[in-house]
């Protein structure tokens, strides 16, 4: 359906002495120019919503905004369908279509209602602004207006002033006047991230239900991890421009491909050691902690130098002793906790290290107790280091 | 259409985009360069580049060759009479003098009237902004009237009382009173603004932090707005530096020249090259000026201060003082405002110019504005005036209209020199601007004639106002985020469609406050106006300096209440309208 290659987009001055600044590069006033978007390619299906993720300056808005037309690449290749929307090659093979005749709905941050226009008028604009030849009849576009705010539960405010809509209907509206010419292709850029987190939830909600029953194929950017596994179909994980793992929610959370990507999505608990053997389906690490196994996974030499990821919830805890028949039994004392509500955050000292151990509730330990926890070699990850 | 719209986007830029030698390259750089949307722009561009450039350029050529080629001629003749060095100094004088007044008393006013519980706020806020609607020729007649040391009404009540003039209105002292007492207001909106955008929270915690009332003014309210206050300062100097009216009416009498009234006799006598050279003199200190208020504000855009969040300040309550100062400031508000109105009012109304007393109540007439509408000259000068005015202004906002988009939203290469263009006018003093254009238009570089009509005076006042007009066009497209541009762009609207339906609707607020603004200041403008004016082609302000010169002072006082009067109808209806498309905070 959408199928980007070969990415680039490329800043200068000012524009890269921002994303410098919110990668957090220390860039001094060279003007130097960075790459924004550095060789990205994905494909994303008919009906699936495809989130690319990061942190701030990771080249996930670029990217969306170069589908979108707003941004010219350097280079690569943009192709909705059959349509080639860029290409920068050179000569009559480079094509740049203006982002208003590329037929792509999109939902802005801020929303970018007009506010000097009324809810219908909003979502008529698409319609009215049709080339002559495509363009439908008055009634129709009524109709069809009329049809989507019905969707999305506007229909009683379509006389109202746009500003005048609470923060949930204005983000309503902006879907409306993405979804309303039908596009084949919705772009979301952080469209939850000026709402309050009540009300974040609920929408995220309403936005999964929207995207299923309508089945739009749609791309999504955001920096929240919760809202990216919770919306998606498959998510991009991006860095410094770069897409480090592409996969579904639950790929992506428990076998994060590097340690950018453990640390980024959810906490993560990090060991460092080496192989030292194999053991059948199992491999054997010497960490900070001691001897530990963790499923093995091709590719892996003994001797090489790993990092080790675990989550706090993947650790298990108990005051009884160690059995000293299951693997990767870990001595140690909790040192502090922290309630959440429906889980109690450990935290506890094994050896020189402190890992961190999320339990319900009812299992809480008090601080100072010695512990004996567990770790379920299917919940630890081994990343190569380097990556 | 397809054609056109293949140029349109916010990214693209004005030159072709592919590497060189692409097949097609050239037939694609002309359809891009033929679009509706760079035609458009192009033709600004050139516009705005040549009313800013050409009167310096002219001018710079005109003085410094004369007859027989490069020469520096005409300096020697402009600094070779015996008063140079003291026309140096009394203007530096004057403009420090009016700045220092100016700032000390517009600041405790705004202070007063946004951080204090003092009463009548907002008659306060209305009644410091009256001198600023009065034009400053009528202002200066005014306060000859009021102030001259034999008929001025405020000497015959001391006369009365002590048995001896006290002021005298054809001084330096007087000259700098008029001119503070004119621009006060002036200080007083940019200080009201800063007092307003600081965050109460501030001063609050340096209360909580234990500070007094008076710890905390000196420490945290005035270090804060402080860029605000050198600025304001800096602005009046140079205003008075380059006023005209005030130098020129309360100065000239007794010879006390400072740089506009000089180069004004200077061009009187035939002399332009002298005149130029002055104008060069001026600008240059002109120049420094501005560059050095730009330096002290830092990055920090004007615009930055004033739409901040809406503080709701705990105001300061005065205590014993509240009515005390509301008495200090009901008595400045007479005597800067009302005193200088009435007496024009009283003048009107009197058959012949004459001293104050109670009988002349009985000669009462309505003679003087009857005969203004007998008056051909009169009435050609209010048309002259109408059609300039709103002409100018309406020229003004297309073009800074679409310059501002070009600035603010473009990403052409340059497009900060188009900003630096079109406020380069800015330094250029009116008086200056009338000899500039007088060079340039003498010799002419366009094939119609130009001098002697009253286009000339058109291309001055589109040249002087640009830079206010980009003042308010601007804000008004900055404060529209970009993405409600874009969002019209990704639901298929061409350039022209979103500039119709969406950009135009929305900066128009700001675009009309500006056009009313320029309305008002150029129907005021005079010192250009004096240099460029031919007979036939008088406008208003032309008129009253004319009348004021053969000594009919009871006709200006008619035309000036009306033009006083027609004024405060525009602002009051410009703030109306203001408050009801959300423009005024308060």
């Amino acid at each position: 359906m959408l199928v980007i290659e070969n990415l680039v987009k490329v800043f200068e001055g000012e524009r890269a002495k921002s994303i410098r600044a919110r990668r957090g590069e220390e860039g001094g006033r060279a003007a130097r120019s960075v790459r924004a978007v550095d060789d990205v390619s994905f494909t994303v299906e008919e009906g699936e919503m495809f989130t690319l993720l990061g942190p701030s300056g990771c080249g996930k808005t670029t990217t969306l905004r170069s589908i979108a037309g707003l941004e010219r690449p350097d280079s690569g290749k943009i192709q909705v369908a059959d349509r080639v929307l860029f290409s920068g090659g050179t000569g009559q093979s480079r094509v740049f279509l203006p982002p208003n005749q590329r037929n792509l709905g999109m939902v802005f941050q801020s929303y970018a209602i007009w506010p000097h226009m009324k809810v219908f008028d909003n979502v008529a604009f698409p319609l009215q602004v049709m080339p002559r030849s495509e363009r439908p009849s008055r009634e129709e576009i009524r109709s069809r207006v009329m049809e989507i705010l019905e969707l999305m539960e506007l229909q009683d405010l379509a006389r109202r002033q746009a500003t005048k809509l609470s923060g949930g209907q204005q983000q309503r509206l902006a879907l409306a006047r993405a979804l309303v010419t039908k596009p084949a292709l919705i772009l979301l850029d952080e469209p939850l991230s000026n709402l309050d987190a009540k009300l974040r939830e609920s929408l995220r909600f309403e936005l999964k239900r929207f995207q299923q029953e309508l089945g739009i194929t749609s791309v999504y950017v955001t920096h929240d991890q919760v809202e990216a596994l919770g919306l998606s179909s498959r998510i991009a994980v991006m860095r410094e421009g770069q897409i480090m793992q592409i996969g579904r929610p639950q790929d992506i959370y428990e076998k994060p491909v590097n340690r950018f990507v453990a640390d980024f999505i959810g906490t993560s608990n990090f060991l460092s050691g080496s192989v030292s053997a194999e053991e059948g389906a199992l491999v054997v690490i010497d960490s900070e902690v001691g001897e530990l196994r963790a499923n093995a996974q091709p590719g892996l030499r003994a001797g090489e130098q790993v990092t080790l990821a675990v989550r706090p919830e993947g650790i298990e805890m108990s005051t009884a002793a160690p059995t000293g028949n299951v693997p990767n039994e870990l001595q140690g004392e909790v040192i502090t906790k922290s309630y959440q509500g429906d889980a109690v955050d450990h935290v506890v000292r094994i050896g020189t290290q402190e890992l961190r151990v999320r339990l319900p509730v009812r299992l809480a330990i008090d601080d100072g107790t010695s512990v004996t926890a567990r770790i379920d070699p299917d919940h630890l990850r081994v990343i190569p280091q380097g990556d | 259409m397809t054609d056109d719209q293949r140029a349109t986007s916010v990214v693209d830029r004005a030159g072709p985009d592919g590497k060189p030698g692409g097949p097609g390259l050239l037939q694609r750089w002309f359809t891009r360069l033929l679009s509706v949307k760079s035609v458009t722009l192009l033709i600004v561009v050139i516009v705005i580049g040549y009313l800013a450039l050409t009167p310096i350029l002219y001018l710079l050529h005109g003085v410094f060759f004369e007859d027989d080629g490069f020469t520096f001629d005409a300096f020697t003749r402009a600094y070779e009479f015996s008063g140079f060095g003291t026309m140096v100094k009394n203007s530096l004088i004057y403009a420090a003098g009016a700045a220092f007044v100016s700032f000390v008393v517009g600041t405790t006013l705004a202070y007063i009237a946004v951080r204090t519980n003092v009463p009548f706020r907002s008659l306060l806020i209305v009644a410091a902004l009256v001198p600023l609607i009065i034009p400053g020729l009528l202002y200066t007649i005014s306060w000859i009237m009021l102030g001259s040391q034999n008929v001025g009404f405020i000497n015959q009540i001391s006369k009365a009382v002590i048995g001896r003039p006290i002021v005298n209105i054809f001084s330096m002292a007087g000259m700098i009173w008029v001119e503070a007492a004119h621009t006060g207001p002036l200080v007083f909106l940019f200080m009201a603004a800063a007092f307003r955008s600081m965050d109460p929270a501030l001063e609050e915690s340096a209360l909580v932090c234990g500070a007094s009332r008076w710890t905390m003014l000196r420490r945290v309210t005035l270090p804060l707005v402080r860029p605000a206050i050198g600025g304001g300062m800096l602005i009046v100097a140079i205003k008075a530096l380059e006023g005209f009216e005030v130098p020129a009416l309360l100065g000239l009498p007794n010879k006390i020249y400072v740089f506009t009234s000089r180069i004004y006799f200077e061009v009187q006598n035939f002399d332009f090259g002298a005149g130029g050279a002055l104008s060069i003199n001026l600008l240059l200190l002109s120049v420094v000026g501005v560059f050095a208020v730009n330096r002290l504000r830092g990055g920090e855009k004007e615009f930055a201060t004033v739409t901040g969040k809406g503080f709701r300040p705990q105001r300061i309550d005065l205590g014993r003082w509240r009515w005390p100062i509301a008495v200090g400031v009901v008595v400045w508000f007479i005597i800067t405002a009302v005193l200088p109105f009435l007496v024009m009012v009283y003048t009107s109304f009197l058959p012949y110019y004459q001293r104050f007393s109670f009988g002349a109540f009985s000669k009462f007439s309505l003679d003087n504005y009857r005969d203004l509408f007998d008056n051909e000259i009169f009435l050609q000068s209010v048309k002259n005036s109408l059609v300039l005015s709103i002409g100018s202004a309406t020229i003004i906002m297309i073009l800074v209209g679409l310059a501002a988009w070009l600035v603010v939203r473009s990403r052409l290469k340059g497009r900060n020199i188009l900003d630096q263009l079109t406020f380069l006018p800015l330094v250029v003093p009116g008086l200056v601007m009338g000899v500039a254009l007088s060079y340039v238009y003498l010799r002419n570089p366009l094939p119609w004639q130009i001098y002697g009509s009253i286009w000339i005076l058109m291309i001055s006042y589109v040249t002087r106002f640009m830079p206010y007009g980009m003042r308010y066009a601007v804000p008004a497209l900055t404060q529209i985020s970009p993405e409600l541009e874009e969002a019209a762009q990704v639901a298929g609207a061409s350039w022209w469609h979103s500039n119709r339906r969406i950009v135009l609707p929305l900066i128009m607020p700001g675009l009309l406050a500006g056009w009313i603004y320029i309305v008002i200041t150029s129907i005021r403008e005079l010192s250009s106006s004096l240099l460029l004016y031919s007979p036939g082609n008088e406008v208003l302000a032309i008129v009253i300096w004319l009348f004021n010169e053969k000594g009919e002072l009871t006709t200006v006082s008619a035309i000036g209440v009306l033009l006083v009067l027609t004024l405060i109808v525009i602002v009051a209806v410009a703030y109306k309208m203001g408050s009801r498309i959300g423009l005024q905070e308060e």
